[in-house]
């Protein structure tokens, strides 16, 4: 007896909720302060630029420079390396291609593009049905440009995020993100911007002869075969398999295969040995529910801020496909 | 056993004792009260209902065998289709002790990736992935090295 259709049905109904969510976040922007909803708007924008990113690992801070060209829903991002070339990103608004020169492959992937606005829009609404506060400040300059400043801070009096904004164009220039404890963990800041800057067509393009061309997918493959995991997934093209991951905890190695259905995210990480959920769910952001089962050995995790019924009927969908 | 005693008692007693004890207070009074009462004729429509009602009760109750013989097959069923799906559905791990560096280790990933999305957006590229290159040279020429041997 095939259980598929009954999953649908009831993943269909769990994920009904996204649109209506939408309706509600649109409703709480409308009481943001203008130049931050021309932020939440600014995604057509054309220039090119210099960023700094800083985010924090684990214990370790990572830091690079990204030059950046974008063009309405088209992008391009090289990562400055001290010496030769370094990894290129390139998004037509619904693929993106990721250039390794280390391993001379591009990578094929789901188009991220306005994601990170789309996200910070979601946020921003939750943050004001939370009653956060929203400041705004003189951000001073930044890029060389003078900017505003949102600053949220959540109803303990924490300062969560800091968002410096250009009022004339909608361009976030510079943001922080503070943790729980109001402790820095990420941002990037704009050193050069560049509204006026020609860009040519070829700037879209990813010319590397001879680099091989493989998939999420393949590469998910790729990765369970080496570590020695059975090729586990998600089958159906409902959840959308944005990105994949290898990590080491201790001696074992785990995969975290991140997905995406809808503005929804989770994700399905393979692991060895036991595992202890309510744990995982304790160390984890405070909405977070974990789902986990066996298979062929291997302990399974679905992880998402989705609630735990979803995640189990997600878990339905796991097939081990043919690599 | 003590109306027999009583009976037994009142046996070895003479008919002058029994007269006194027949009119004693306590006697005339409960004669009293028994006289008093009214001789109510048979209620017979009382009678009819309590017959209706008896009536309905053992239609009821036929009735109910009736709905148990129906729905007792389909209650098995359901029944053996919940154990199946217990059976099937792959089932939450069970809760174990661990030390916790896989969970840790796990949630830190999750948080990272989250967080370099959240910020970077388009711009996040997986740094390590570049370097994932290297370990799949790595492991290609073991595997080559192995082969020759």
């Amino acid at each position: 007896m095939s259980c598929r259709p009954i999953c649908a049905v009831f993943a269909t109904l769990a994920f009904a909720s996204v649109g209506s969510a939408q309706i509600g976040n649109r409703a709480q922007l409308a009481t943001a302060p203008d130049f931050l909803r021309n932020a939440l708007n600014a995604g057509g924008l054309s220039y090119t630029g210099t960023r700094t990113v800083e985010f924090l690992t684990g214990q370790r801070w990572r830091t690079h420079t990204e030059y950046v060209t974008h063009q309405g829903a088209r992008t391009r991002i090289e990562v400055a390396v001290a010496r030769g070339k370094g990894p290129v990103a390139v998004e037509d608004g619904t693929q993106r291609w990721e250039y390794f020169p280390g391993r001379n492959e591009i990578e094929q992937l789901p188009a991220r593009n306005d994601d990170s606005i789309r996200r910070l829009a979601g946020q921003v609404a939750s943050h004001i049905r939370e009653r956060w506060t929203i400041g705004q400040e003189d951000g001073g300059e930044v890029a060389g440009i003078a900017t505003k400043l949102a600053v949220f801070t959540d109803r303990r009096g924490v300062v969560r995020e800091r968002l410096y904004i250009d009022p004339q164009t909608g361009m976030i220039l510079k943001r922080i993100v503070y943790d729980l404890a109001g402790a820095e963990k990420a941002g990037f800041r704009y050193e050069t911007i560049d509204y006026t800057a020609s860009i040519p067509e070829q700037a879209f393009a990813l010319n590397f002869p001879g680099a091989k061309v493989v998939t999420v997918h393949e590469r998910l493959s790729r990765i369970q075969r080496r570590l020695g995991f059975f090729t586990n997934r998600l089958r159906s093209s409902r959840y959308r398999l944005d990105s994949v991951k290898e990590f080491k905890a201790g001696t074992e190695n785990g995969i975290a295969q991140f997905y995406s259905i809808g503005d929804r995210k989770f994700a399905v990480v393979q692991t060895r040995g036991p595992l202890d959920p309510g744990k995982l769910r304790q160390l984890s952001s405070p909405k977070t529910n974990v789902y986990t089962c066996q298979r062929n050995g291997e302990t399974i995790a679905i992880v998402g801020e989705i609630d735990e019924r979803s995640l189990e009927e997600i878990s339905r969908d796991l097939t081990q496909v043919n690599p | 056993m003590k109306h027999e005693k009583e009976v037994d008692e009142m046996q070895g007693r003479t008919e002058s004792e029994l007269d006194a004890l027949l009119e004693s207070s306590e006697q005339i009074s409960i004669h009293r009260l028994v006289a008093s009462l009214k001789d109510e004729p048979i209620d017979l429509a009382r009678r009819s209902r309590l017959n209706e009602r008896v009536l309905q009760m053992a239609h009821r109750s036929e009735r109910r065998r009736k709905l148990f013989r129906i729905w007792s097959p389909t209650l098995g069923l359901g029944a053996a289709a919940a154990l199946t799906l217990v059976l099937i559905v792959p089932r939450q791990a069970s809760v174990t002790v661990t030390n916790g560096a896989q969970e840790a280790a796990i949630a830190t990933t999750l948080k990272d990736d989250s967080v370099a999305k959240d910020v970077e957006g388009a711009g996040v590229i997986d740094m390590d992935a570049e370097q994932e290159s290297n370990a799949e040279a790595f492991t290609k020429n073991a595997d080559r090295a192995d082969d020759g041997q």
